[in-house]
């Protein structure tokens, strides 16, 4: 398992964080469980940070494919650096920005 | 939505609809209505007029409505009454293949990013508030699933979502594909304690199933007493909250892991049986294609409803879909089931058609709070016979459940006549191969499968109204009208 594999970065990140739990009240109908409570204020820094640095990263490739774009043509151009991409294709592009799912393409 | 005058009292609740104190859904002459309560009345305002049930609604996200009259003579001030398009056939979870569950688990995340948008958030995420629109598109069918959103509130439905789509997905594509069955018994979702006994260790390096279902698990067990401190502690600050940007990358989390999740219908029974060969040669089965459309037909008046028993992959249950009747495929194999659904959401796939996971000789029963929660199967059956007439398929199906499941004839001849008016039967006689190969690791102790039995005992039940042999085979085609 290489460490500087996103997926496994990912993997550490959300580790290491889930174990800062606390809890907070519930008012619904429904139990949501007071672990499972605890779960999400225990990690949200941590799903938080990773989606910014998604969205960070997907930032980053339309710039890169825009500038390659931009060049197309002209000359050969060099893919990104290699760690680069295997974040970018290993997150998925922010489903908030551009839905994916078959659920999403007939979403407004 | 459009207002109508329609004048509708407050019958009982159905009996499924009595968790949510914000409204209820009931029936009057076979119409399904939705009833806002006082509770539920401000969130539903937010909804219609702060943009979310347009949106969702525009997506195909959301069942549409619309608002009728309460006939009390408050119409301005009373809570509304709604009437949503109806589900022709309403089916549940653990009658789903892998792909419609996750399906359903990935618009009920999309929802929830849309309600965020528009300041709301689901207050559950139960598989059983989405439905299959038009054969195979899921669609949101609880209108007051929604409240205002909270800055800083963590998603209150998350164990929820975690339950009832995560762990079976999981389960089903990490594990053994039969945990699906899990559904059946934990009607609130598969518990995430449970999921992390059964997964594979390997799964605890999967960054979707750690947090959500391994490290669930143990905040589960480390706060399982924290109830009584929620409640003593209610001057207290919250101890935490989760950010706006936290909660969607927790559903992006939970998206990804879902997309990540796959599973490859192969290797079980059916899942490959045209492949495979069958018995048929191709223009036999061209002429069965043929005989089942020129039967169908000839049900007069046409079917509203076609339920498809042992329908494989859906071959035939598309002749009747592709006429425009609404079709549900049954099958006991998942893989066969799989292959249908993938078919159907396939460009060009048809339409009205719903495939669903059954096993006839253990169909799914009445369930939950007073055993009328979720709804068997033959009860859904016969409450679609009450909207028109339905017609049912057993095509290579007889053998099976007389030889394989030593269901004596008469007992099958019941039942289909308690499921549907018109059938279309096909008859496998005990010399045809498929049967032999039943027969081949076990004693005949059937002396009374003979094709003169089989019409005895349906002749009891049924008038017999076309019978056509299949050439090239030692088939019958049989068309059957119930007695009334």
């Amino acid at each position: 398992m290489k460490i500087t594999s996103p997926r496994t970065l990912e993997t550490l990140v959300v580790f290491s964080g889930v174990w800062i739990a606390a809890s907070s009240p519930a008012r619904a109908y429904l139990d949501p469980g007071s672990g499972s409570y605890a779960m999400q204020v225990g990690i949200a820094g941590v799903f938080g940070a990773l989606f910014s640095l998604k969205l960070f990263w997907s930032k980053v490739k339309d710039a890169l494919s825009l500038s390659r774009g931009k060049t197309a043509g002209k000359a050969k151009v060099r893919s990104a650096s290699p760690a680069g991409s295997a974040v970018a294709a290993s997150f998925s592009v922010p489903s908030s920005e551009v839905p994916a799912s078959s659920a999403h393409e007939r979403a407004v | 939505m459009s207002e109508q005058s329609e004048s509708v009292s407050v019958p009982a609740a159905e009996s499924s609809s009595f968790r949510d104190p914000s409204g209820y859904v009931f029936q009057r002459d076979g119409v399904l209505y939705r009833q806002v309560n006082p509770a539920g009345r401000d969130a539903y305002a937010q909804l219609m007029q702060g943009g979310l049930y347009d949106a969702l609604t525009g997506g195909n996200l959301l069942i549409p409505h619309e608002e009728v009259a309460t006939g009390k003579g408050t119409s301005q001030d009373a809570p509304p009454v709604l009437r949503p398009e109806r589900i022709p056939f309403v089916s549940y979870p653990y009658e789903w293949c892998f792909r419609q569950l996750q399906e359903a688990a990935l618009i009920t995340l999309t929802i929830q990013r849309e309600a965020l948008r528009f300041g709301m958030s689901l207050k559950d995420a139960s598989a059983y508030n989405i439905q299959f629109r038009h054969g195979s598109e899921a669609i949101h069918i609880d209108t007051l699933s929604f409240e205002p959103y909270r800055e800083g509130s963590p998603w209150v439905a998350y164990r929820q979502f975690c339950q009832h789509f995560l762990a079976p997905l999981a389960l089903i594509a990490n594990a053994e594909v039969r945990l699906g069955h899990l559904l059946r018994i934990f009607l609130d979702g598969i518990p995430v304690e449970v999921a992390a006994r059964l997964l594979p260790l390997r799964d605890r390096f999967s960054a979707a199933l750690l947090p959500h279902i391994f490290l669930h698990s143990n905040a589960q067990q480390r706060h399982a007493n924290d109830g009584a401190l929620f409640q003593s502690g209610s001057s207290a600050p919250p101890l935490g909250t989760v950010s706006r940007v936290a909660l969607l990358g927790l559903l992006d989390s939970l998206e990804s892991g879902i997309r990540r999740l796959a599973w490859k219908p192969s290797g079980t029974e059916w899942g490959d049986y045209y492949e495979g060969g069958t018995n048929y040669v191709e223009a036999a089965f061209t002429e069965k294609k043929t005989r089942v459309a020129q039967l169908l037909r000839e049900i007069a008046p046409a079917p509203i409803l076609v339920l498809d028993l042992g329908s494989n992959t859906g071959v035939f249950s598309r002749i009747a879909a592709e006429r425009g009747i609404y079709t549900v495929a049954l099958d006991s194999d998942p893989a066969a089931v799989e292959k249908n659904f993938r078919a159907c959401r396939s460009p060009g796939g048809t339409a009205n058609l719903l495939p669903l996971v059954q096993d006839l000789t253990n169909p799914s029963p009445d369930l939950g709070w007073a055993l009328s929660e979720r709804r068997s199967l033959f009860d859904r059956c016969r409450e679609a016979a009450s909207h028109g007439v339905t017609a049912a398929f057993a095509l290579a199906l007889i053998h099976h459940l007389a030889i394989g499941n030593n269901v004596p004839l008469p007992r099958i001849a019941a039942l289909f006549a308690d499921l549907a008016a018109h059938w279309i039967v096909e008859w496998v006689p005990k010399e045809d191969s498929q049967v032999q190969r039943l027969l081949a690791t076990r004693p005949d102790i059937f002396p009374d499968y003979t094709q003169a039995a089989f019409e005895g005992a349906f002749a009891a039940a049924f008038h017999i109204e076309s019978r056509a042999a299949i050439s090239g085979t030692q088939r019958t085609l049989y068309r059957l009208r119930r007695r009334e």
